[in-house]
């Protein structure tokens, strides 16, 4: 079975941008705890936020957001290797 | 040093905690008082339960007084309203409001098997439905507004 995993990079803009969550929360209006959910992969944000903290960070929303794909084990047996 | 955002965040939670308690209390002694009248374990209470119930009454109206205070504040401040209303806020409450249906659709059928053991009024049943339905959404959002 293929999982799809939402992946980013905010922690790491934010600290080239030198930024602290709370800053870029008052920056795109959303709390610290919105900031650190996002950061930590617990809540994935919407379209408007995504845009919003990219345009805050000088950067595109695909340079902050990236899908991982992972292969987990199916009931037929492991995934085959490629 | 907290910003105004972050009191307010803070303010909010103990808010939402006041009223919980407030209510679980003035409620639930409400509930023993009126569903047990002239039982012998209510005299067990080192506090009369009047007392415990006007307690949590007045616990319960402080801290609505506290909310609509900081509701009239932020009608003036819309901007900061939507900070703290923000989407990961709105997601948590729809999701509390979620569970909160699964925990009520649980305590109903615990009150149907309760039923046949020992045969509850719907007096009964109704109070306790009611109690969890007031407290169950707070109580399920603030476990998950918990940072971890």
């Amino acid at each position: 079975m293929q999982n799809i995993k939402l992946k980013n990079t905010l922690k790491v803009q934010r600290a080239k941008k030198d930024l602290t969550q709370e800053q870029l929360a008052d920056i795109v209006c959303v709390t610290r705890k919105t900031i650190n959910t996002v950061e930590k992969g617990k809540y994935v944000p919407s379209t408007v936020l995504a845009l919003k903290l990219a345009r805050a960070l000088d950067v595109t929303v695909e340079e902050l957001f990236m899908l991982e794909e992972e292969f987990g084990t199916s009931s037929a047996g492991p995934a085959p290797a490629i | 040093m907290p910003t105004e955002k972050e009191k307010l965040v803070d303010s909010n939670k103990k808010i939402s905690i006041g009223l919980s308690i407030g209510a679980a209390v003035w409620f639930g002694s409400w509930f023993l008082i009126d569903s047990f009248p002239g039982s012998d374990f209510l005299s067990y209470f080192i506090i009369p339960l009047p007392v415990i119930w006007i307690a949590g009454f007045f616990c319960y109206l402080y801290y609505l007084i506290r909310l609509l205070r900081m509701e009239r504040r932020m009608k003036q401040n819309p901007e900061l309203a939507m900070t703290l209303n923000d989407e990961y806020t709105q997601h948590i409450r729809f999701k509390s409001l979620g569970i909160t249906y699964w925990i009520i659709i649980v305590v109903i059928i615990l009150l149907l098997v309760l039923e046949d053991i020992y045969s509850l009024s719907a007096s009964i049943d109704l109070k306790i439905i009611f109690l969890a339905v007031i407290l169950t959404p707070n109580i399920v959002f603030l476990i998950m507004d918990r940072e971890n």
